[in-house]
């Protein structure tokens, strides 16, 4: 068998060829694939992230820190830092929130600036340039710059940067957290540009939503009165956050009147930033004529799309001048919702429009200048670098006006075809602000006194507070900075020519919307309403629907000798007032003469339902997708007879509509499509869930999901069995639900418990990573340790970070 | 045809495979097991294929003990996740690619360099 040798050594180098070959293909990222040499190598790869439970104690020396810092992690891996100053305390909040979070916080980062290109290559170019167009840097730079210019939290975020990157320097790259591997790329250190970032992430979840272009649409193209019919000024059966007998005894600050006549023109691309209703928050709190114990009470749930790893990050910060518990944002220092050693805070999103988009005139196509009170005013460019993964660097060169950046047209290819006008957006999130010194002081107050004045630096992400101390104090307040406007500024595209639309003056803080210690011995949020009409200010008109916030407060009206439990059980409420208007009208419109046994037997279940969305409930689900296909029925035909960008009207209006006998706004029979709609719904149940409706269960079935957040498939949790609906108290949705739970009572004693679905670990290689889905799924809450000192409950310490200042 | 001035045993290239792999690991990427397996088929006067099954062996058993050590002395809820990633039909699959992702171009590559030699009678 002899191989001729010039052959066998052909086969020997084409041989060699292909493993070489081979070994660079495993050595580079492939589309979506991570580089599989490094990544499946035991001594590197993934292998390296897998983690035993618990916390493994660490010793570490830097020469930064001034005296040094124990940190107690307990046995759910809860960090309590005991720290001798603010440095130390930062620092190891730095440093312990990189140890579980580094890639969260690397990621959330680069999401926010727009540069999610640069991992992951040019499919991600078109939500960069949306990103830079919304002046996520600008504004993230102008708040940064704010926050290093006061020393408290200059000092608050050079530690908590230091203490991050010195987690990162004594990690080798086997280290790194998996998703490194995965999307194959490298940690950076954090800067004070960080913590801006985080802040504009939090306003762009928050605060973005803008409802003026759909609103200014609608406007134009529909009859009046069905206009008023659909988008009332006030949504119905609202139950406003201050209660309606609150007396305003101030002298309001006037708004300037606009110039009569301006009709803004219609918009042909869809809003960079639409509305999300899935964003909402409860919070509210009793005063001790309320409670058992004659101690006030608090609880506190913001609700935000529910991911892995979780948005928030438990911890206690202990220095001789400050304790407090409660959960962080990762990358920004501090605890921002929780309690201290006098009194706890819950916070819900306030929903007054802090975002108003503007009609621009450009003098010429060179649209170097724009109108503006008569006057041509520079147009101010700033260049966008976008990196590319694989690619050239991209140049997106985004226009300013005194306004806020030109957000529309979002493209500059299609800039032409607008011209002259263009669209800019003024938005609080890009005024330079300090809402970290709020934060700073809030943690640290001693009185209702000293947390009020904190409050007046949480300017730029609106917020209603909740607020219960230990002396039996309760209060609310509607906190930020709020444009003072003339009625419906802000609700529709404002005039970018006319001054009388500048942001000129704000409401004082003094005449913000507040209520302490009420007759009714408790205060509520729920997204609705902050005031009724004779409020002398106005500050927005798309508030949340009446119905979490009426439960709320029914609940809470009739209820006395109030426990914990009784908050965690509120929590937990799955009664959705939606269902328990609605069901009634619909099944009143079934012709039972029309109806299968099948059909009859699913319609005596809804007739018992008590309108609870639990999770084996099999009329919650039926109902859901039945009200969905209803809604499509009764909207879909008006709405897709416009070509341009609408919104249709809230649940609650509908709902109102249709039980005022309002129908004729609706371009079908009422009747008819609630029939269709029913038989539509009962057809695809039997074809996807079976013909038993016994088997039909809302938890199984619903789809609910705790989501990954760069979307990495079998990161996250699916088909979590949750109850809960967005019109219940506890408003799970698909995406979005209660991200923390809270309960405080301010006793002599503080006692709290609490729970978030995930987990202290941002490893998915970790046990911890998503271990509390399950109890915050069936509503088990855990006592939350806040310890007065070091040395109090020794026996639930699990391990111990200790930080030694470095000395030669 | 001259008789080959150093005779190996299979178990001694198995086990000098197996362990410089292990030792270069603990400093180098993953890719030196290549270069290890060139080294192999260059040095080792075996029958080409015999070379190319001890470097696929040891390089495996190296990753797959490796591997297995660490699921044994940690949780191991990350590998369902990374079947999931790469949609693999069973989790005891991520062994299996494991072993491949390491093995194969070094033994390939074993391979190859075993042919570079003139071929023994």
């Amino acid at each position: 068998m002899d191989i001729p040798r010039i052959t066998r050594f052909y086969r020997s180098i084409l041989l060699i060829a292909v493993a070489l070959i081979l070994t660079w293909a495993m050595s580079i990222r492939l589309g979506t694939i991570p580089p599989v040499g490094h990544f499946f190598n035991p001594f590197a790869g993934f292998w390296q992230n897998m983690e035993a439970a618990g916390v493994p104690d660490l010793e570490i020396t830097s020469e930064e820190l001034q005296s040094g810092v124990v940190v107690r992690y307990d046995d759910r891996g809860v960090p309590h830092i005991f720290a001798e100053n603010d440095y130390d305390l930062y620092f190891a909040q730095g440093f312990v929130t990189a140890r579980d979070r580094l890639w969260q916080i690397d990621f959330q980062s680069r999401a926010a600036a727009g540069r999610i290109s640069e991992i992951i290559g040019p499919q991600a170019l078109d939500y960069d340039r949306a990103q830079r167009r919304l002046g996520m840097v600008y504004g993230a730079e102008a708040n940064a710059e704010a926050m290093m210019d006061d020393p408290r939290t200059a000092n608050m975020i050079q530690a908590y940067a230091d203490g991050y990157n010195a987690w990162i320097d004594q990690l080798a790259p086997e280290d790194y957290p998996v998703e490194f591997k995965i999307l194959d790329y490298e940690p950076e250190p954090f800067t004070p540009l960080h913590s801006g970032l985080l802040l504009m992430n939090m306003s762009q979840t928050l605060t973005s939503g803008t409802r003026a272009q759909a609103q200014t649409h609608a406007r134009a193209l529909l009859d009046e009165e069905i206009y008023r019919l659909l988008y009332p000024e006030e949504l119905p059966w609202i139950d406003p956050i201050i209660p309606p007998d609150q007396a305003w005894d101030f002298k309001p600050v006037e708004p300037p009147s606009p110039e009569p006549g301006f009709v803004p023109q219609i918009i042909e691309e869809l809003p960079l930033n639409a509305h999300n209703p899935g964003i909402g928050s409860n919070s509210w709190a009793v005063d001790g004529s309320k409670t058992e114990s004659g101690y006030p009470l608090l609880s506190s749930d913001p609700h935000l799309g529910v991911n892995l790893p979780s948005i928030w990050y438990e911890v206690q910060l202990h220095t001789p001048e400050v304790n407090t518990y409660g959960v962080s944002l990762p990358a920004a220092p501090g605890v921002v919702i929780g309690f201290n050693e006098f009194y706890a805070w819950g916070i819900t999103n306030a929903g007054s429009h802090t975002l108003d988009v503007y009609e621009i005139q450009f003098r010429d196509e060179t649209r170097q200048e724009y109108l503006h009170d008569g006057v041509w005013k520079p147009v101010v460019r700033r260049p966008e670098e976008i990196r590319v993964r694989r690619g050239e660097p991209v140049i997106d060169t985004v226009l300013y006006t005194h306004h806020g950046p030109v957000t529309q047209p979002h493209d500059e290819t299609i800039a032409d075809d607008r011209f002259p006008n263009g669209h800019a957006v003024q938005w609080l999130a890009h005024q330079p602000g300090n809402v970290l010194l709020s934060v700073y002081k809030y943690n640290r107050g001693t009185s209702q006194e000293e947390f009020e004045e904190a409050l007046r630096h949480f300017t730029n992400i609106t917020q209603n507070f909740t607020y219960a101390d230990r002396d039996g104090n309760i209060s609310m307040g509607h906190i930020g900075r709020f444009p003072v406007r003339f009625e419906g500024q802000g609700a529709y595209i404002s005039n970018g020519r006319d001054p009388a639309y500048d942001w000129n003056h704000f409401v004082p803080f003094e005449h913000l919307p507040r209520s302490f210690n009420p007759e009714r011995g408790f205060v509520s949020s729920a997204n609705q309403a902050p005031v009724t009409g004779d409020y002398p200010y106005y500050l927005g008109r798309f508030y949340a629907d009446f119905s979490r916030g009426v439960r709320i407060n029914t609940t809470l009206e009739e209820a006395d000798r109030i426990t914990p439990d009784f908050f965690e059980n509120m929590l937990m409420d799955n009664l959705s007032l939606f269902a328990e208007k609605l069901l009634p009208f619909l099944l009143e419109r079934l012709d039972p003469g029309q109806l299968s046994d099948a059909q009859e037997s699913v319609t005596k279940q809804l007739r018992n339902w008590n309108y609870r969305f639990a999770p084996q409930s099999n009329s919650a689900l039926f109902y859901k997708a039945w009200k969905e296909r209803l809604l499509d029925h009764l909207w879909d035909p008006f709405f897709n007879a416009f070509n341009v960008y609408l919104r249709r009207p809230t649940t609650g209006t509908t709902i109102h509509l249709l039980l005022e006998e309002e129908h004729e706004v609706f371009p079908v029979d009422v009747n008819q499509a609630v029939r269709e709609s029913f038989g539509e719904t009962f057809t695809h149940f039997t074809q996807n869930y079976g013909d038993d409706p016994g088997q039909w269960q809302y938890g199984r079935h619903r789809d609910m999901r705790v989501g990954h957040i760069a979307m990495l498939d079998g990161f996250g949790r699916d088909h979590v069995p949750a109850g809960g609906t967005p019109e219940a108290i506890n408003a799970t949705g698909t995406t979005h639900a209660p991200s923390w739970r809270m309960v405080v009572e301010l006793g002599p004693e503080i006692r709290a418990r609490g729970h978030y679905p995930g987990g202290q670990s941002g490893n998915p290689g970790h046990p911890g990573y998503d271990v509390s889905i399950d109890d915050w799924t069936d509503g088990t809450f855990y006592d939350l340790h806040f310890w007065k000192s070091i040395e109090e409950n020794p026996e639930h310490t699990a391990s111990t970070l200790t930080l030694v200042p470095f000395t030669p | 045809m001259t008789r080959d001035p150093v005779r190996i045993s299979s178990l001694f290239l198995f086990l000098a495979v197996f362990f410089s792999a292990f030792l270069l690991q603990l400093i180098l990427p993953w890719w030196i097991v290549v270069v290890i397996g060139i080294a192999a088929g260059v040095f080792s006067q075996k029958q080409p294929w015999h070379n190319f099954l001890i470097v696929f062996s040891a390089i495996g058993l190296l990753w797959l003990l490796i591997a297995s050590y660490i699921t044994l002395t940690n949780s191991a809820v990350l590998l369902p996740r990374i079947s999931g990633l790469f949609q693999l039909p069973a989790v005891w699959m991520v062994y299996v690619v494991t072993i491949l992702v390491g093995a194969l171009p070094a033994s390939i590559a074993a391979l190859g360099a075993s042919w570079l030699k003139p071929e023994r009678s």
